[in-house]
């Protein structure tokens, strides 16, 4: 048989059963993780709004690896799939994110100090170099100890979060990517070494253009970002090298030892188990400034390379798809599950089937949710079956900048379907959009989130 | 030992066959290997829902991860691919596949890459030889 022939029978047998699965796209992916996944108990008319059962891992197959995908506890944790953990968004309750409830975006299962001993705090370097820098350095992890360090409140979010949206509110189906609903959010406080102080120990020379983020250890050795200098230079005490979150070391998942912070932006930027910084006149283009972590779509331009900036990890010019992600945008949250219609999959432990709606119990209740922005919450609203706006409260404290608030609304719970919408505006006066223009990778969904809720 | 019988007993077994001492890169036949065979089946039933029937794209993932684009170079061998599909796909439950049969998919991966000629198939023995370089 011919090549042709070879590759057509292929074809054929991939496309027969794909087209086997009758239950049709949507379906299979649902009934997949129902079933495989054992999944989570509907949520029972409790008076209280629906909770998630405890996550039942999966049963490993006996040929299984006995290595950890995530080494945290993960229990509480969403499981949208592979290394891809959202937060429980309907159970948060605190200003300050518990690392069991901290979402996990990684690329690749996380890589430990056993699986990779050059993550041991004695054997960890951190190259600091490139051809806009005076003094090259490496430094050890004890060296980046001693340097002055800060602390920052900061949320630190995944761009995708909100993603469901684009599938549940704006019917584009078009979008592809993992489920986040809202829980892709949480605050920590973090401390770093800030850029400041890297800048005055190696010396930035005057054609400084981009600084690169890389992590020499993770997966595939394709992890790491670049930001433009004058964007760091902007904040550059409050952009920095992270070794410690909420009074801990960091956590494997979250980049132990030494990750980066870009309070602001998307955690994409934020590269963690981070092992080189270089800083170059030159722009850089890894994976995920080219095809991943990118607004694709019709009003977003792709840029273009110059001729001497440097590719990372086989990606080159014609990779670069569109504009890199960068800073996120205003939101809010009910800490109620989104009712899942047309979303391609439902996460594993999600606490709610397909279509179903959590409950409330009629009567008084307390609506709770965050709202968060990079230049800090100044007002929540609130609007129920399209009555109106009003103001919610806003729960004190409000640490500003680069942090969340929580909100709290009373609500008369009648019997029967209710939509509650959330809308926030940050302190520059941006407010959420009903709607937000289509991107392929579906990120930075702001729009303003709507909560069906059955009142019993 | 010729590669017809290669094939008869690949398909015989069923499933993974070891090349002993042939370089997978370099067999030339007539018909696909059981294996690959296997993995076009189980990719369409597992995989291409997400990627797509050509591995170009599908409802929940757009990169490319087999065929023209592709960015399996990344995983710099078969086995560093195989060992990824191992822990982390299928993205809703890994569990869903055996190591044989993803060792499958990622040969049916390789051959629709141009990495793996028609006839032959991989092993978790000679994997980690088999380059994910573009030729």
């Amino acid at each position: 048989m011919s090549e042709k022939r070879l590759i057509e029978e292929q074809d054929r047998v991939v496309r027969d059963a794909l087209g086997a699965n009758r239950l049709g796209r949507r379906d299979f992916l649902n009934v997949a993780a129902w079933t495989a996944a054992g999944v989570a108990s509907a949520a029972a008319s409790t008076g209280a709004l629906a909770q998630t059962a405890p996550a039942t891992p999966a049963a490993a197959p006996a040929s299984a690896p006995p290595k950890r995908i995530i080494v945290k506890d993960d229990s509480q944790l969403i499981n949208i799939g592979a290394t891809v953990r959202t937060g429980p968004w309907h159970r948060f309750d605190s200003l300050v994110t518990p690392i069991e409830q901290f979402y996990v975006r990684n690329h690749y299962p996380t890589p430990t100090v056993d699986s990779h001993p050059q993550l041991r705090p004695e054997n960890w370097r951190l190259q600091i170099h490139g051809d806009s820098v005076e003094r090259p350095v490496t430094l050890t992890y004890e060296d980046l100890l001693r340097l002055p360090s800060r602390s920052i409140f900061a949320t630190m979010e995944c761009h995708g979060n909100g993603r469901t949206l684009f599938w549940e509110q704006q019917k584009m189906k078009n979008v592809a990517g993992g489920n986040w609903g809202m829980g892709a959010v949480g605050l920590a406080e973090w401390r770093y070494v800030p850029m400041s102080e890297i800048f005055n120990l190696v010396g930035l020379r005057a054609n400084a253009l981009e600084v690169l983020f890389w992590s020499g250890v993770d997966g595939a050795g394709d992890i790491g970002r670049p930001m433009p200098v004058r964007d760091i230079l902007d904040r550059q005490n409050d952009i920095g090298i992270a070794f410690r979150m909420n009074g801990q070391d960091l956590g494997p998942d979250h980049g132990f030892p030494v990750r980066m912070l870009v309070p602001g932006w998307g955690g994409a930027a934020s590269t963690k188990w981070v092992t080189e910084i270089k800083v170059s006149p030159n722009r850089f283009w890894t994976r995920l400034n080219t095809r991943g972590e990118v607004f694709i779509g019709p009003e977003y331009a792709v840029p273009t390379p110059g001729p001497n900036d440097e590719f990372r990890s086989g990606i080159t010019a014609k990779d670069i798809r569109g504009t890199p992600v960068g800073w996120m945008n205003v939101k809010s949250t009910l800490t109620v599950p989104l009712v899942l219609r047309d979303s391609p999959s439902i996460p594993a432990n999600y606490p709610l089937q397909k279509g179903q709606l959590p409950t409330v119990q009629v009567g008084q209740r307390l609506m709770t949710g965050y709202a968060w922005a990079p230049q800090g919450i100044r007002r929540v609203e609130y609007q129920i079956n399209g009555g109106g706006w009003t103001q919610a409260r806003i729960v004190e404290p409000n640490l500003g900048r680069y942090t969340w608030v929580r909100f709290d609304f009373p609500w008369v719970a009648s019997r029967g379907v209710h939509t509650i919408e959330t809308r926030a505006t940050d302190r520059a006066g941006n407010t959420q959009p009903a709607t937000v223009p289509f991107n392929e990778l579906g990120v930075s969904n702001n729009a303003i989130p709507r909560f069906e809720i059955q009142a019993v | 030992m010729s590669i017809r019988i290669v094939t008869i007993v690949a398909a015989l077994a069923g499933s993974t066959l070891a090349l002993s001492g042939l370089d997978p890169q370099t067999v030339h036949a007539q018909a696909e290997s059981a294996q690959v065979s296997q993995g076009a089946q189980l990719y369409g039933q597992h995989c291409a829902l997400c990627h797509g029937a050509n591995g170009e794209g599908g409802a929940a993932f757009k990169t490319p991860i087999f065929g023209s684009g592709h960015q399996l170079s990344k995983f710099k061998t078969a086995l560093g691919l195989f060992e990824y599909n191992q822990q982390l796909m299928p993205f809703d439950n890994p569990a869903r596949l055996s190591d044989p049969e993803k060792l499958s998919v990622v040969a049916f991966q390789l051959r629709r890459s141009g990495l793996l000629a028609a006839g032959a198939s991989i092993d978790k023995g000679n994997a980690a030889a088999v380059s994910l370089k573009d030729k």
